[in-house]
């Protein structure tokens, strides 16, 4: 079904509009909800309370991409149930694969969350998004979005898992330079 | 770590219709390349990367006294006298005709019998070899029984290839000894061998001429002199290389401000300088779109306006030896990735002092409608050009619908001197 008819739908509020985002966005849903929780009790909860938004939202929302709309709740609510737990039960969990990846792209030095806060950081990441080539930036986005693992990308695409990590790389080094220039990393360190 | 979750927060607040396009496009390989043929198009043209649906700038080369073929880092003389480095003040200085440039588009391949490529290849990945002469297409390991997709296949894990003349230069992973390795392989002799290791990552290779640059995460750029095999340290800028031509290295940054900077530099990296508009005999020169995404090859002033148009309805266009190649159209193009793609199957040629275009050839099995490269080097030979094309798809529903049959495992060659052309598909 067309996401303009489960708009239509969801502004009727016609319960069926959530059967039809199940089925056609629900398994991706969940990959990015695991992808932070790794617990499939708290990601089919997470997914859950994203219908939930998006029918507590829509009316009066009426997102232009809804598949996105959708991602981005069940991601931030997948991050708020991951940044509630107590530090032990995160220690116990050892997330987060791509969220650590991250690790190399970031400094120490510096506390980026004044910079997410007054949305800088978003705008110099889509600003590095939009500078990659678009095969580069699709993996990018499937393996820290989207949560998918090495392998799921490489069949998406046809390429080797060596092909999508040497592109992971090569963002990523491109992610560490724009925040270089920005300020936002120790360039020392670099 | 916490710092990584702010930054994991704020990818996640990407532009929505990049998250669709990566998540839920079905189609993504076909899209990448259909999209990669015409931004490496536009952007050969302007010789900048990224797309802007209002005007290009195209950069303009006249070298004087310099010879083709000539290795050597060129004479910067008469540039260093007209060049001063851009103000920092906030002002926009790209028309500032004191960064004015002489140089040449050269044609930076080394001719042979062959163009190589990594191409998914009906839902296998392969690294592909095209006989320039026939248009055959193989794959480019010699053992009919190997299924190429196992470390039994010598060219697993191969990353991306570029070519000299009939030798292929790759980078891959080999997971035996835990390196990335650049390796040559010698199609008349079926030879291998490594030419450089490292337990680093390669992430960046271009050639030219008879030098590759590569980039590796412990040691930066380095240049191979594929004749010779020394390998000597590049001295970086910051940024990305952005291309390799005419003796100088093209590193791009992107600014603070959404834009981005470019310096040149020689060879080595040295002698770093402003990069900005480039003249061709005095004349600022540029491809504009209209509304319609209709292309025009145009002659600019210094404000950026046209002050006359060249070459009408090119529909995109590329330089390659101070020539301009461009499509034909029914009725108009665009570059829109979404819009029908209306080349007729005409290639033209047009000589840049001149602009006197001639019909080059006209194709009439398939639409071409882009430049195709390999990672990110054009698929030159000498004076062989690989272009991606369109045909109908009999496997499609919809018989009328035109889709690439396979992704760019398909290539249209042509000749640029003579107008030959081969369909080169890559059969099983």
């Amino acid at each position: 079904m067309d996401d303009s008819e489960i708009v239509r739908l969801l502004f009727e509020r016609d319960e069926a509009a959530l059967e039809h985002l199940r089925r056609k966005y629900g398994a991706k849903c969940q990959t990015i909800a695991y992808g932070i929780l790794k617990n499939r009790q708290d990601a089919e909860e997470a997914v859950s309370d994203a219908y939930l938004a998006i029918w507590n939202s829509i009316p009066p929302e009426k997102p232009e991409i809804l598949c996105a709309y959708l991602y981005k709740l069940v991601r931030n609510l997948s991050l708020h149930i991951y940044e509630a737990r107590g530090t032990e039960k995160r220690r116990a969990n050892a997330v987060a694969s791509p969220i650590s990846e991250l690790d190399y792209c970031v400094s120490s030095d510096f506390d980026l969350h004044e910079a997410y806060e007054e949305r800088e950081l978003s705008h110099i990441v889509n600003r590095f998004l939009k500078s990659l080539k678009d095969e580069d930036r699709r993996i990018f986005l499937c393996r820290f979005f989207a949560n998918m693992k090495y392998k799921e990308i490489a069949k998406k695409y046809g390429y080797t898992q060596s092909r999508v990590k040497m592109s992971v790389q090569r963002s990523k080094e491109k992610l560490k330079e724009q925040l270089i220039n920005e300020g936002y990393y120790n360039e020392k360190q670099y | 770590m916490k710092n990584s979750i702010e930054l994991y927060k704020a990818i996640g607040e990407a532009d929505d219709a990049m998250v669709k396009d990566a998540l839920e496009g079905d189609t993504a390989k076909e899209q990448s390349r259909r999209l990669h043929g015409i931004l490496e198009a536009a952007a050969c043209v302007a010789a900048v990367c990224g797309f802007i649906a209002a005007s290009f700038f195209l950069q303009r080369i006249s070298r004087q006294g310099a010879s083709f073929g000539d290795d050597s880092t060129p004479d910067m003389t008469t540039a260093e006298s007209t060049v001063t480095d851009v103000p920092d003040d906030g002002i926009d200085h790209s028309f500032d005709w004191q960064y004015e440039y002489d140089l040449e588009y050269e044609n930076i391949s080394i001719a042979g019998d062959y163009l190589f490529n990594d191409a998914n290849a009906r839902g296998r990945f392969l690294i592909l070899k095209r006989n320039v002469h026939t248009g055959e297409c193989t794959a480019v390991c010699t053992d009919p029984f190997c299924e190429h997709n196992s470390p039994s296949c010598p060219f697993y894990n191969t990353m991306f290839v570029v070519g000299i003349g009939n030798t292929m230069y790759g980078v891959m992973l080999d997971e035996n000894i835990n390196k990335t390795v650049l390796y040559s392989y010698d199609v008349d002799a079926d030879k291998k061998e490594n030419v450089y290791e490292t337990p680093a990552i390669i992430s960046e290779l271009y050639q030219y001429k008879y030098f590759l640059y590569f980039r590796s995460s412990d040691k930066g750029v380095q240049r191979l002199d594929t004749r010779t095999g020394v390998i000597e340290k590049v001295k970086s800028q910051p940024g990305t290389i952005s291309s390799i031509n005419c003796g100088l290295i093209v590193w791009e940054q992107h600014r603070q401000n959404g834009g981005s900077a470019s310096t040149a530099t020689d060879l080595l990296g040295n002698d770093p300088r402003p990069y900005n508009i480039f003249i061709y005999n005095g004349k600022l020169h540029g491809v504009i779109f209209d509304e319609n995404y209709k292309s025009s090859y145009v002659q600019l002033d210094r404000s950026g306006s046209v002050e006359k148009v060249l070459i009408e309805n090119s529909y995109k266009g590329f330089i390659i030896g101070n020539n301009f190649i461009y499509f034909g159209t029914d009725g108009g193009g665009s570059l829109h990735p979404n819009s029908e793609n209306k080349a007729n199957g005409d290639i033209y040629i047009a000589p840049l002092d001149t602009f006197e275009s001639r019909l080059l050839c006209h194709v009439e099995e398939v639409k071409p409608f882009g430049f195709a490269s390999s990672y990110l080097n054009t698929l030159l030979s000498g004076d062989w050009i690989a272009l991606y094309y369109q045909s109908k798809n009999p496997e499609s529903e919809n018989p009328e619908s035109e889709n690439r049959i396979g992704v760019d495992a398909d290539m249209l060659l042509v000749n640029m001197v003579t107008g030959e052309y081969h369909i080169s598909r890559y059969m099983e």
